[in-house]
């Protein structure tokens, strides 16, 4: 809707503006949660993080490369203009959220940090940066919906990634909404340390299928790669959904051990 | 280690200003300040650093806040979709 913003001359865009207020606000609230709720300091939380943001970026730059291989001139790598916006632009959530986890476990070993103290706790706010970032996408008009000409429908500017002048279904809000929701949900089993635990289980399930519907709403096919009938993200989705599964059974049987062993 | 924090953190804040605009630039940006971040919070945990750890780390956050705006901002994005488009 509104791409670029003018700050003292200098154009910037407003999709990055919206990231960077979303992290903010996450790391602020994860902040007052581990000190407030359960009096715990957060630098090593900020570490880790830290860690996680260079998979983040690392990850979500690949798949992206990965998914749009066939679209790039890889022989014009070499042109520093050509190469500048290749880095600088382009990036897919599920390619960053695996690696970010990855490198999380790496510093985690690395820095004698024990995840589980902390990651139940804080992992709400993943889903609550998540939803600024699909604001963000909403502003510059990316990962765009279908034609739609039902209530709430959005005309993108000429000057948008989205096509313009075409009634469009908000497909950006619509998952902002749906992630603030999910983010709701989860921080009620980060606060709860009976029930925390299950924190991640719920993200990545909730994330899983909010995100496996709404591709189907989606245009920009193009752009991302279908394979048999699906999206890159929705098989992802699948994988996640699947790990999440995974996981819900290993926090069920830790707990049962941990009974077990209480009883005794 | 808070003085190279400090002085990455720096980096960044450069690099967000000065090159931000540019893919690379801002990219150098934002890993120089997240690398500044966690040396500053490693470098924290020494009483003696702790003020020169805190000053890295504020200048950290704020070269990666500046870097982070120009590095994920939908300008490259489009740009990118005409480099592809060509």
């Amino acid at each position: 809707m509104y791409p670029f913003i003018n700050v003292f001359g200098r154009t910037i865009g407003m999709y990055g503006v919206c990231i960077v207020i979303g992290v903010l606000l996450a790391n602020l609230f994860a902040y007052l949660v581990l000190k407030k709720r359960y009096s715990l300091e957060y630098d090593d939380v900020l570490t880790v993080e830290c860690y996680g943001l260079l998979g983040g970026i690392l990850g979500s730059k690949l798949l992206y490369l990965w998914v749009s291989r066939d679209q790039i001139d890889w022989s014009r790598m070499t042109e520093w203009e050509y190469l500048s916006g290749m880095l600088g632009g382009g990036f897919v959530f599920y390619g960053g959220l695996i690696l970010a986890l990855l490198f999380v476990i790496v510093a985690c070993k690395a820095h004698k940090v024990k995840m589980g103290d902390y990651f139940y706790y804080v992992v709400f706010a993943i889903p609550f940066a998540h939803a600024f970032g699909r604001l963000g996408c909403f502003m510059a008009g990316c990962c765009y919906g279908r034609p739609y000409d039902g209530p709430f429908s959005v005309v993108f500017p000429s000057n948008s990634f989205a096509p313009s002048g075409i009634s469009l279904f908000p497909i950006q809000l619509v998952e902002s909404l749906c992630l603030l929701l999910l983010a709701g949900i989860v921080f009620i089993f980060c606060i709860n340390k009976t029930i925390c635990k299950w924190s991640v289980s719920i993200y990545l399930g909730g994330y899983s299928v909010i995100r496996f519907i709404l591709e189907m709403y989606r245009y920009d096919e193009e752009e991302r790669g279908i394979y048999n009938g699906l999206s890159t993200s929705q098989w992802i989705s699948i994988l996640m959904f699947l790990f999440s599964v995974g996981f819900a059974v290993y926090v069920l049987i830790s707990n049962k051990k941990k009974l077990k062993n209480e009883t005794e | 280690m808070a003085i190279v924090a400090l002085i990455l953190g720096i980096v960044s804040i450069f690099f967000g200003l000065v090159l931000g605009w540019t893919g690379f630039g801002s990219l150098i940006g934002v890993i120089a300040g997240i690398v500044g971040l966690i040396l500053a919070n490693i470098a924290k945990k020494d009483p003696e650093k702790a003020k020169l750890a805190n000053a890295a780390f504020i200048c950290s956050v704020i070269g990666v806040v500046l870097s982070a705006i120009f590095f994920v901002s939908c300008v490259a994005c489009v740009g990118c979709s005409a480099c592809l488009a060509a």
